[in-house]
């Protein structure tokens, strides 16, 4: 549910994700998400847009030993995760620490800077919860770390956010993630889906 | 699977506070041009100046320089041509034009980009007072850690 609350709650931010798993074994899970994500971000320094798709695939494995017929999930995982993403750059500061001349350093583009065509693989993995609400009816909350194995380099400018990844830090490969997801299960095919919203 | 939790454990301290926000001192920032003051009758000796005043033709704004050989001038960001006056004790003055390329590099999310130049010409206006000739050793300004131009005089 995060998802549509910040897309509403947050200004510049929209995003979506649907998420499904698939029971291998009692506790072993197929699990997997993909969404898309639209962010902007203005600081003093920078003022760019990111859009995207990702899809994260992967496994769960439920730690929690249920009661007969209870379906509830005390959960940890991993997924693999891959996105295409564009940039655009909407104006940015420039790094003046002598500004003798009193010139305006700010610098907003008539023209946007498009950086096309980009792409990130990650490795992720969380831990959460999973309680059964209604009948067949879930909600789960897991956190999550995200490790940056890959991206396309950018000319000239940087993967500063990844849709699905999120926040990307200049000085770490080390991200992080909250997802808050409501799924039904579709019992006749033992089939778990979810539609969920990441923040 | 005590294990596993400490596991975990470890991975949220080693992402704890990143300081990627923070655009410090140390950072790279716009090179500034760097002229070096040669005496013209021995090109190989440096010469310092008593004093140097830079004045830009509207006079909005001097930059000072006492007794060095040694000076450094914030190119105009905004343009690509610069007019300063350049004013030794005395009051003697010579007009110099440079004319440049800027180009934006981008540096990180906290300190955005810097300026770099590609210095096409360094002109005095003739006949010149104190300025005897002006040497590039250098075009590109992209670093200010080393001279760009000689200036003997």
């Amino acid at each position: 549910m995060s998802k549509p609350i910040r897309s509403v709650v947050e200004d510049r931010y929209k995003g979506l994700e649907f998420t499904a798993d698939y029971r291998l074994t009692h506790t072993l899970y197929l699990a997997g998400e993909v969404g898309m994500e639209d962010k902007r971000v203005i600081s003093e320094s920078l003022d760019f847009n990111t859009s995207g798709e990702y899809l994260k695939l992967g496994f769960d494995i439920n730690l929690f030993r249920n009661w007969q017929g209870m379906e509830n999930q005390l959960l940890t995982g991993f997924r693999l995760g891959t996105s295409t993403h564009n940039h655009r750059v909407h104006g940015y500061a420039v790094r003046q620490l002598n500004n003798i001349w009193k010139e305006e350093l700010y610098k907003p583009l008539k023209t946007p800077i498009d950086y096309n065509n980009l792409s990130a693989f990650w490795f992720e993995i969380l831990v959460g919860v999973k309680a059964e609400l209604l009948t067949n009816l879930y909600m789960g909350i897991s956190v999550r770390m995200n490790y940056l194995i890959n991206d396309k380099e950018v000319d000239n400018f940087d993967n500063l956010y990844i849709p699905g990844f999120h926040r990307v830090s200049d000085v770490s490969s080390w991200g992080a993630g909250l997802n808050y997801t409501i799924m039904y299960q579709f019992p006749l095919y033992r089939k778990i889906r979810e539609y969920s919203y990441i923040r | 699977m005590r294990k596993i939790w400490f596991f975990y454990f470890l991975l949220c301290l080693n992402s704890s506070c990143e300081p990627d926000d923070i655009c410090s001192e140390a950072n790279p920032s716009t090179p500034q041009l760097v002229f070096r003051l040669y005496n013209s009758s021995q090109p190989n000796e440096f010469k310092a100046v008593d004093t140097l005043r830079i004045m830009s033709l509207n006079g909005e704004a001097t930059l000072e320089f006492i007794n060095t050989d040694s000076i450094a001038l914030p190119l105009q960001i905004n343009a690509s041509k610069m007019n300063a006056v350049f004013t030794i004790s005395n009051g003697i003055a010579d007009r110099v034009e440079i004319d440049y390329q800027k180009k934006d590099i981008y540096l990180s999310r906290a300190c955005g980009f810097q300026s770099t130049f590609l210095i096409h010409t360094i002109g005095v206006d003739q006949p010149a007072n104190w300025l005897n000739s002006i040497v590039t050793v250098t075009n590109q300004v992209i670093i200010d850690t080393l001279a760009h131009v000689k200036i003997f005089h």
